[in-house]
């Protein structure tokens, strides 16, 4: 090589963006170049000479000491990418190739933390993405499941109703086929509604968030449901010592409380005082609250999978409509919460709802 | 003509319907009803071994209180062999959900999966098949 080509050759060596470093068998320095000395703010001349692991602390235990090994055994060029902490520099990733030039080994680092972080910003993005679409799949999916369970069963009463009306012989015929329209269109409006509902609150994603007190909010419930508890004569008890108050969009707290606390007199057993407890706790950043019963229970195994779901009823009860349940969850999950049950048949049933990112 | 039938099903005005839709067909002699599938299946373990009392036919509906349809078959699987006679079930629902069709496919003991409304026409044919 010409000494021309060499000094060209050096020139690019100090000038690059890219650390280069050259190394003995026994990874004691032979060479760096400016990039390097700029990095780790250290002289040329008090690196070379100098062991690996006395320039990078922890070395030994990491990957690129294993694969710096075995390319001075092996002779084939390896790379990797290695997060790194440096002492007063913090994080870094770094993509390091090594080589072997006879018995020395050559090393080139490039730093590749700012790409690295826009990576996992990226993917990061990526996911919440995924989550919401996938949230958005499930919500289209029970949609049409509703659609096919819950709007075909009326129509097509109406449909058969309409067919006698026109074969009718008499008027006392329409009359009677008449009446048997009511309860078939008020189930259809009623489903409706309450479908119109639940995809406001997956829509209404600026809700106003208030502070709202369990206590004072219990209280006002059971106003509004104190017919219900007086025929029941239910006993019921309460303690959010432990978390009082939580940030939730006051109108769907009330309902959740409303639907829990009815539910909970509705499926009583007759022979027994209803007993109902409330209670919260913390859990992390979470509270968790508690609805309990002695209620009639119910069977999970048989009605688990359908217990949230739309128009679904598990007791033979009149007032039983198969929405109070399907609301709660919409608005639980509305706020990223979560909604589960226990239940054993004629023991009780415990509702749990964990409101996320309650507690700073 | 089939003796009994019998009608698993919640939807009080469906059921009307239908028990007018058979009188007119004239196909069958006695139609029963039950309200869930428990009822059903109760009603099915107190008479197994009176043929006379059993039905040829079921109409079962699938999303019911208490038990629904799928829990019924389940139910009326172990049943079937202590069941003096052959009875015919046909699933009678307003889901157009594959996934539900599918499932009763796999399901032995349902002769047909029927899509509400179970037209007249449909019935006769249905019930002259059997005999």
């Amino acid at each position: 090589m010409s000494i021309e080509l060499q000094a060209l050759k050096a020139e690019f060596f100090d000038e690059a963006e890219i650390m280069f470093s050259l190394w003995d068998e026994n990874l004691i320095c032979i060479d760096v170049n400016e990039a390097v000395v700029r990095f780790i703010k250290t002289p040329k001349s008090e690196l070379i000479g100098s062991s690996i692991t006395s320039v990078s602390r922890n070395f030994i235990s990491s990957n690129r000491y294993r694969m710096f090994l075995n390319v001075l055994k092996t002779g084939v060029t390896q790379q990797i990418e290695e997060e790194v902490e440096i002492s007063g520099l913090g994080k870094f990733y770094f993509r390091v190739k090594a080589f072997r030039i006879n018995s020395s080994l050559g090393v080139v680092t490039k730093n590749i933390t700012d790409l690295r972080m826009k990576i996992n910003a990226q993917v990061e993005q990526l996911k919440m993405d995924r989550e919401r679409l996938e949230s958005q799949n499930r919500q289209l999916r029970d949609f049409c499941n509703i659609v096919s369970h819950n709007f075909r069963g009326p129509t097509v009463n109406m449909m058969m109703i309409t067919d006698f009306i026109e074969r009718a012989q008499s008027k006392e015929e329409i009359l009677e086929l008449t009446s048997k329209l009511r309860p078939v269109v008020t189930s259809l409006h009623d489903t409706l509604t309450e479908l119109v509902e639940s995809i406001q609150v997956q829509q209404d994603t600026d809700i106003e968030m208030n502070e709202v007190y369990f206590q004072s909010e219990l209280h006002s419930v059971l106003i509004t449901l104190d017919l219900q508890v007086a025929e029941s004569g239910a006993h019921i008890s309460a303690d959010f010592t432990q978390a009082p108050k939580l940030i939730y969009p006051h109108k769907y707290i009330h309902s959740i409380l409303t639907n829990l606390v009815s539910n909970a007199l509705k499926y009583r057993k007759k022979e027994e005082r209803c007993r109902i407890h409330l209670q919260t706790k913390v859990d992390g950043n979470d509270i968790l609250l508690e609805v309990r019963d002695n209620g009639l229970g119910i069977d999970l195994e048989r009605h688990g999978e359908h217990m949230f779901k739309i128009r679904r009823v598990f007791h033979d009860h009149p007032d039983a409509k198969g929405f109070g349940l399907y609301m709660t969850k919409t608005q639980v999950l509305s706020q990223g919460g979560s909604i589960w049950v226990e239940s054993t048949p004629d023991v009780g049933t415990v509702f749990f709802i964990r409101f996320i990112h309650q507690i700073p | 003509m089939i003796k009994k039938l019998v009608l698993v099903d919640d939807d009080e005005v469906y059921v009307y319907l239908t028990r007018r839709m058979i009188q007119e067909t004239a196909l069958v002699d006695q139609v029963k009803v039950f309200r869930n599938g428990l009822e059903a299946i109760n009603f099915l373990k107190s008479c197994a071994d009176q043929p006379d009392q059993l039905p040829e036919v079921i109409f079962l509906d699938l999303s019911m209180p208490v038990m629904d349809g799928w829990q019924f078959l389940k139910e009326f699987t172990l049943l079937k062999p202590h069941t003096s006679n052959k009875i015919t079930i046909y699933i009678v629902t307003s889901s157009i959900s594959p996934e539900d069709l599918t499932r009763a496919r796999a399901i032995s003991e349902v002769s047909d999966y029927l899509i509400k409304p179970v037209r007249k026409e449909q019935f006769i044919a249905l019930i002259n098949g059997l005999l």
